[in-house]
């Protein structure tokens, strides 16, 4: 589902963010990419969606060649492939319902679709209750949980977290770290970049580690690190 | 392309006119200001053009005829003048006719019968198409047989030519100056709009919005802008305009003023048309800094 194959990426400024990559990921799997702050997880989540374009190598996603994709082509990559932040990204001024539905439409879907599939989504990230509610009104977990809503709405093949639970409590993290384990079940691959030790070392999935831009470590059923 | 989509589109424009009320009335108010100085530069204009026209048909070829010329030949010679190029109108004027013309302008009927006989030449007066066929129909009537002397007072009417060309030019490089700088603050409001929805252009884009479907709000957006500025600036200058024909009718009796009939009409089409598309230019000018993502 996801190759990456020799991917280089260096920064203008002569930093070297990834150092000749090389992983696949299957259709279906869940992986967590860890490494120190710099290690180039962020870079290599950004390939996937093509928010960053590498500087050699080459990297398919769902069949589509994503280093030579044309400019036209990468809004429908990026449909395939949901994506959580750290930060959330919701709009401030749309409920949690119009953050959601706002993807939707987007990709041009019928009014028809949206009201059919927004409950639905917003039921399985558990934010029924709270379709009407402004992000300010959310607390960090329920904002995240909307955000999540919003990456799986277009039915992607493809869900990329970034430090999806960076800003959240324990308790969020879990709900929303259960929610993407849910979601691999389901049939979607999984990545999430990530820095909680905790729930890497609980979860026994497949661990790719990073340090300064080079894969040093990739696991089945992985840990952390070795001094966790 | 579906209608909902055009749907989307609407909304985020009207609701970005309502969540960015300032920034959006002061485009509007800056389209209209702008397109005002446009449209009232537009009317001197036209104006000082027709002036210039006015003046340049003024100006006439005479060619006196000799006197030993039959009616025959000069009916001949009549023809071949009518058939060169640039020739619009050719009037006779016998020496008979001249000489009561002349009678006319002096008031004095009896002074003339004192000189006995008609020292008046027959002549043509002869009216070029354009200002530029002066210089060569003079030219060639010079050459005919039977043709003894030519006159278009050619050094004012050189200076003439010159000072409508001067005007012309000066007043088209006006107004194309005065379009840019519109455009320019035109694009730079709007950018003021695009730049407070920045954050939803990257979420869009990130989405997977396409180009199109991310620019559409904006572009509707400024064509509303442009639409809406230009009705104010058209509406304030054909009142200006009514206001100032009314006042040169009174005072300004000497001075042919471009009636407002056709011309505001014109002048309202044109700027609507003009806001429109400098409203969507600047729109999509504006958004496409942030589409880069």
């Amino acid at each position: 589902m996801i190759q990456f194959r020799g991917v280089s990426k260096i920064y203008p400024n002569h930093v070297a963010a990834l150092r000749n990559v090389n992983i696949a990921v299957d259709k279906g799997e869940f992986v967590f990419i860890v490494g120190p702050s710099g290690a180039g997880k962020s870079t290599l989540v950004k390939c996937i969606y093509r928010e960053e374009l590498p500087t050699r190598g080459s990297i398919v996603v769902d069949g589509r060649d994503v280093t030579s994709l044309k400019p036209s082509a990468v809004p429908y990559l990026r449909r395939d492939v949901g994506v959580v932040y750290q930060d959330f990204k919701l709009l401030p001024n749309k409920t949690a319902y119009e953050n959601v539905a706002f993807a939707l439409e987007c990709t041009e879907a019928s009014q028809r679709e949206i009201a059919k599939r927004v409950p639905a989504v917003l039921e399985l990230v558990g934010m029924k209750d709270k379709v009407k509610a402004l992000p300010i009104q959310l607390s960090g977990g329920e904002q995240q949980r909307i955000a999540l809503a919003r990456a799986i709405v277009n039915s992607p093949a493809v869900i990329v977290a970034d430090e999806p639970t960076g800003n959240l409590d324990p308790d969020n993290s879990w709900a929303i770290i259960r929610i993407l384990l849910e979601l691999s079940r389901m049939g979607a691959t999984v990545v999430v970049a990530t820095h909680e030790k905790h729930i890497v070392n609980n979860l026994k999935q497949r661990v790719i580690a990073m340090d300064r831009g080079e894969v040093v470590r990739d696991e089945e059923k992985g840990a952390y690190g070795r001094e966790a | 392309m579906r209608l909902s989509t055009w749907r989307y589109a609407f909304r985020d424009a009207a609701g970005s006119f309502r969540a960015n009320r300032f920034s959006s009335l002061s485009a509007i108010a800056t389209v209209s200001v702008s397109l005002l100085m446009l449209a009232l530069f537009l009317v001197v204009a036209i104006n000082l053009d027709s002036m210039a026209t006015t003046l340049e048909n003024q100006v006439e070829i005479k060619a006196w005829l000799d006197p030993a010329l039959k009616d025959e030949d000069i009916g001949r010679l009549s023809d071949q003048v009518k058939s060169f190029p640039g020739v619009q109108s050719l009037t006779y004027v016998s020496a008979k006719e001249a000489m009561e013309k002349l009678a006319d302008r002096l008031g004095n009927q009896q002074a003339l019968e004192y000189v006995g006989t008609n020292p008046l030449r027959a002549s043509f007066e002869v009216k070029a198409q354009r200002p530029d066929d002066v210089a060569p129909v003079a030219q060639a009537i010079t050459s005919l047989v039977g043709v003894q002397k030519v006159d278009y007072k050619s050094d004012t009417v050189d200076k003439l030519f010159r000072i409508t060309r001067a005007l012309r030019v000066f007043s088209l490089t006006l107004v194309i100056a005065l379009a840019l700088a519109t455009i320019f603050i035109i694009s730079n409001t709007i950018r003021l709009t695009v730049f407070a929805r920045r954050r939803e252009i990257t979420i869009m884009k990130l989405v997977g919005a396409t180009d199109a479907y991310i620019r559409r709000p904006f572009v509707l957006e400024g064509v509303f802008f442009g639409l809406v500025g230009s009705l104010i600036a058209a509406a304030l200058s054909s009142w200006i305009y009514t206001g100032f024909l009314r006042f040169a009718a009174a005072n300004l009796p000497f001075f042919e003023i471009v009636p407002g009939a056709p011309l505001l009409r014109n002048l309202t089409l044109t700027l609507l048309g003009l806001g429109a598309v400098l409203g969507a230019l600047g729109s999509a000018v504006s958004v496409r800094r942030f589409l880069r993502v």
